[in-house]
């Protein structure tokens, strides 16, 4: 026992812990009738996914949503574009229209949070390498990134990352490809879209992403602690198996 | 040309790396920003401010290019340009405040502008929205949210514009609330000029700033509920805006109860909910009806009393303390409840260690912002929070006094801190001394082990302010009184010296307190201490303080006159009680102050083995002066209380009975006061007509064989007092009655 961590029992042995888990332990179908039995209103439910479609710039679903749901939208849909706009140039790799909204849009922004604008610069120049427009992407590391590394040596190692792409001619199939897969991009743009929601005051995650953060959080606890428990295993079909089968903490989402 | 176009072009298009260093690159720009034709000057501020974002380097190369200056130029004409140039240009000149230290010029100018442009009232809300945007960036410095102030001081009409704009931009909302938190004189200055008076309205119109203040609170931004939070706590706390402010706030009591009480809850952040505590526990003590007492006890005492604890940051911590410190402050039943809420006395205890730990967790961000840079630094706020919490909590309760005392190595501390450079840090220490100073158990313990009269002696030396100086007086004034085993100390160390300054300062407290020491030093004092007393206290100086503009002061020198009126005692320390009948020294000195103590210290006492007082020119002098003062038609009642018993004394002793009654002023005074309508006035001058008719020594109960006693007592029936002693006699006070009693029964004897 780790008695460090764990609370000690209070007459301390195993059989006293295993009779006592088994006893108040609930069952798969005891789970999905306390699911059943414990609705949760409709509203609460709707309120949920919109606030989740506002937060991830889905501005039609969300529009059409509220609609269908008879639930008043929290925001002016005109609001979203600005957010909207930028996202889909992250996501298409257009960093210097999405610099551009941005400046328009949110004048302070990237002032005010230097981390993002090194995010962006630093996608710029991957984006250059990406279109092989070789010596424009060393002019801009050396009119911007150097002076941003010369600030802050820190930076320098993840610059050197980027720049050793030019070394190679396919650089895709580099060791530091993996620098050139979408999903940098689907990170910037994860990280715009939290600085923009700060920036307007909205909570940067959604509601929902907290529920499922709070599960999983909840069920690696409980697995921990050795306890057995029905257990969600896929998030986005909800379902609940026992967990004798142990599908380990790796739930689908 | 051509060349250079296209590759400025090409820059734009691209929008990021035009290098303003390099002239080929800059020129083209530079042109650009000199037209006259307003699409082409719009486009280069638009690239201008591309390429500039995040680059320290850039900026300062368009400041040697004098960029900014020409901006600001193209901005004083705002008139003639279009709103989206003007944007445009206010976004850029923002840009050049954002991370670059060594901008000092460009807000100076650009600050009046803003405000000039505010009040031409623009209706474009983007252009509304850049202004306030700016005004907001501007005001985050020090130096131009000093130069903000200083331009509405000089022109208060220029709030008016900002005021306008609350409602339609959170921007400007924020700039006002802040404004006014951090500067509260603007605000005080602002309804002097009536500009937040409403028309409508006789009393001051406060709705517009607490509509903004309920839209802040609801906020997401951490900014916007800081800024109205701070207000809150500012308004409620300035007495001169009080009123009108909580007028103001319970016309929307439910929504701002509701909002404020949202802001503990735990979705907020600890520094959210530490503010809204701070204007909820500003709010309870100003008795605006934001909760109740239970509320307070359940929830918010305990939640401040968590937030003093060991695992929380330091500057959660020092808040927390600071506002626990106020919450209980003044209420006994807290202070209790307090000490033994969630150890509370353990975790201020922690504060006094040092915080190595704790600091090295901070960043250095944090380190700024909370001005604790170095450790040293961080672990005199630490303590100086923990010296104000534990004087809060220990300010009137003899228990909780106690256990604050056990507190291991607290007096060691506060003695230490006392003699420091930093006067916040000194003032906290001499405010938990003043507390303890209140217990005689304290005094004749802790106060002298640690020699704490030292400690008092070097803070009156004034290198602190006037802060200092007052509660160092006041603890003076505690350490003086008869039980404290101090006196000599303090004489030897030079207390006269430090009375003779204190007694003529500028400051009315430090006064009384001097003159208070002075009342507690010739309480039952030997003739060694009226000698040296007569040498800080000359006659001018006598004359100055019954003039005093403080009631206080006069009825406090009427006191020491009292004292020094009356005859010494054969010895000093056989006078003393052996225990002290009140555990407060502040009560039992308010307790003699009043009448109880009269037979204690008065009349009876006078032994033939002692020269008699009034023999003195002193104190013949101070009788006169005295009696100035009681002629007075205006004196106060208690004053006048103080003086007759004063004049009891004179009574007392031989020679002042043929002062007294050889004075028809003096003996008017006794027959005016017969008469007054307080009983507290006619039972004074019935005892002074008791002394004056006594002949006997009751202290050795042998007749008294003075030469002049039968001719006093002549003088005594003639002046027909027996006449208005009898009309008395009929009175419900108990001690009046026993008084007129005394003194018929003398008068009797003598007929």
């Amino acid at each position: 026992m780790n008695a460090g961590n764990s609370p000690s029992l209070p007459f301390g042995s195993d059989s006293y812990s295993t009779s006592s888990r088994d006893s108040s332990r609930c069952s798969v179908d005891e789970c999905k009738e306390f699911i059943d039995n414990d609705h949760v209103p409709r509203a609460q439910m709707s309120q949920i996914i919109l606030d989740y479609l506002i937060n991830a710039g889905h501005k039609d679903a969300a529009v059409n949503f509220s609609r269908e749901a008879a639930i008043a939208l929290p925001v002016q849909p005109s609001s979203m574009d600005d957010r909207v706009k930028v996202l889909e140039a992250a996501h298409e790799g257009r960093i210097a229209d999405c610099m551009k909204i941005l400046q328009e849009s949110s004048p302070d922004l990237l002032e005010q949070n230097m981390d993002v604008y090194l995010a962006i610069m630093k996608q710029m120049l991957l984006e250059l390498i990406r279109e092989r427009k070789i010596s424009d992407a060393l002019q801009f590391a050396q009119d911007v990134l150097a002076e941003k590394g010369a600030e802050d040596p820190a930076l320098l190692e993840d610059f050197e990352r980027a720049m050793a792409l030019l070394a190679f001619d396919k650089p895709e199939d580099s060791p530091y490809g993996d620098l050139l897969e979408l999903t940098r991009r689907e990170e910037v743009k994860a990280q715009l879209n939290e600085t923009l929601l700060r920036a307007h005051g909205r909570d940067t995650e959604s509601k929902l992403a907290t529920i499922c953060k709070l599960l999983l959080w909840s069920q690696e606890d409980l697995k921990k602690k050795g306890l057995k428990f029905p257990k969600l295993t896929d998030i986005a079909t909800g379902i609940i198996s026992d967990d004798s089968s142990d599908f380990g903490s790796d739930v689908l989402m | 040309m051509e060349t250079s176009q296209a590759m400025l072009e090409l820059k734009l298009t691209a929008g990021i790396y035009l290098k303003l260093s390099d002239p080929d690159q800059a020129k083209p720009l530079m042109q650009r920003l000199a037209s006259h034709e307003e699409a082409v000057l719009l486009e280069a501020v638009k690239c201008l401010r591309l390429v500039m974002t995040c680059s320290r380097a850039q900026k300062t190369t368009a400041v040697q290019l004098g960029i900014p200056q020409r901006l600001i130029s193209i901005l004083e004409h705002h008139n003639t340009i279009s709103s989206e140039l003007a944007v445009q240009i206010i976004s850029t000149l923002s840009s050049f405040l954002h991370n670059n230290p060594s901008e000092r010029t460009i807000g100076s100018s650009l600050l009046p502008l803003l405000l000039q442009m505010l009040n031409h009232q623009p209706s474009d809300p983007a252009l509304l929205s850049a202004i306030s945007r700016c005004c907001r960036l501007l005001f985050l410095s020090a130096a131009y949210r000093e130069e903000l102030t200083k331009l509405i001081a000089a022109q208060p009409e220029r709030l008016r514009s900002l005021l306008a704009f609350m409602s339609s931009s959170p921007d400007i909302c924020q700039v006002v609330c802040e404004l006014m938190a951090v500067e509260p004189d603007l605000l005080s200055l602002c309804l002097g000029k009536n500009l937040l008076l409403s028309s409508r309205l006789d009393s001051y119109d406060f709705n517009l700033p607490i509509e903004c203040i309920l839209d802040l609170l609801s906020f997401k931004q951490f900014e916007a509920k800081k800024g109205a939070l701070c207000l809150v706590s500012s308004c409620v706390q300035r007495n001169e805006l009080r009123p009108a402010f909580t007028k103001a706030c319970l016309q929307y009591k439910e929504l701002f109860c509701r909002n404020l009480l949202v802001l503990i809850g735990p979705e907020e952040t600890a520094e959210i909910r530490l503010l809204a505590l701070n204007a909820i526990v500003v709010l309870y003590r100003k008795n605006f009806p934001i909760c109740d007492g239970a509320f307070i006890i359940t929830k918010v005492l305990p939640f401040l009393a968590k937030l003093c604890r060991k695992d929380q940051p330091i500057n959660i911590k020092v808040s927390a303390a600071e506002t626990l410190a106020y919450l209980v402050d003044e209420d006994v039943f807290l202070q209790e409840i307090a000490s033994y809420t969630d150890q509370l006395l353990v975790s201020l205890a922690a504060f006094l260690k040092t915080p190595a730990e704790d600091w090295k967790r901070m960043t250095a961000e944090e380190r700024r912002a909370n001005q604790m840079v170095s450790l040293t630094e961080c672990g005199q706020e630490l303590k100086r929070v923990a010296f104000l919490a534990f004087s809060s909590l220990a300010s009137t309760s003899e228990s909780v006094r106690k256990r604050v005392a056990d507190v291991e190595g607290l007096m060691e501390q506060v003695v230490k801190c006392s003699a420091m450079q930093s006067s916040p840090l000194v003032y906290a220490a001499l405010r938990l001394l003043h507390s303890m100073s209140r217990s005689i158990y304290q005094l004749r313990t802790i106060f002298k082990d640690h020699n704490i009269w030292e400690t008092v002696l070097g803070a009156l030396k004034g290198k602190h302010g006037l802060q200092v100086t007052v509660i160092a007086s006041a603890i003076l004034a505690n350490v003086s009184v008869e039980f404290s085993p101090c006196h000599l100390n303090l004489i030897k160390k030079g207390l006269w010296a430090s009375l003779g300054t204190l007694l003529v300062h500028s400051n009315d407290d430090v006064v009384l307190n001097a003159v208070w020491t002075l009342m507690n030093m010739t309480y039952m004092a030997t003739s060694s201490v009226k000698k040296d007393v007569e040498e800080v206290l000359s006659i001018s100086l006598v004359d100055d303080l019954l003039h005093h503009r403080s009631k206080d002061v006069v009825a406090v020198t009427v006191g020491t006159l009292r004292n020094l009126l009356h005859a010494p005692t054969s010895s000093s320390s056989g006078e003393y009680p052996a225990t002290p009948r009140q555990p407060d020294i502040a009560t039992r000195i308010l307790r003699r102050l009043r009448r109880d103590v009269h037979s204690q210290s008065s009349s009876t006492e006078t032994e033939n083995n002692h020269r008699d007082v009034m023999e003195s020119c002193y104190c013949q002098d101070l009788l006169l002066h005295l009696l100035t003062l009681l002629q007075s038609e205006y004196i106060d009642v208690d004053v006048l209380e103080q003086g007759l018993c004063a004049l009891a004394n004179v009574c007392a002793s031989n020679k002042g009975k043929q002062l007294v009654l050889n004075n028809s002023d003096c003996l008017n005074v006794i027959k005016k006061g017969l008469s007054h309508p307080e009983v507290v006035i006619k039972n004074s001058a019935v005892f002074c007509i008791g002394n004056l008719a006594a002949c006997r020594d009751e202290c050795n109960g042998r007749e008294d064989k003075h030469s002049g006693s039968s001719e006093n007592q002549r003088k005594v029936i003639e002046s027909n007092f027996g006449k208005e002693l009898k009309k008395l006699s009929g009175t419900d006070d108990p001690l009046l009655f026993e008084r007129v009693r005394t003194a018929l029964q003398h008068l009797n004897s003598a007929m």
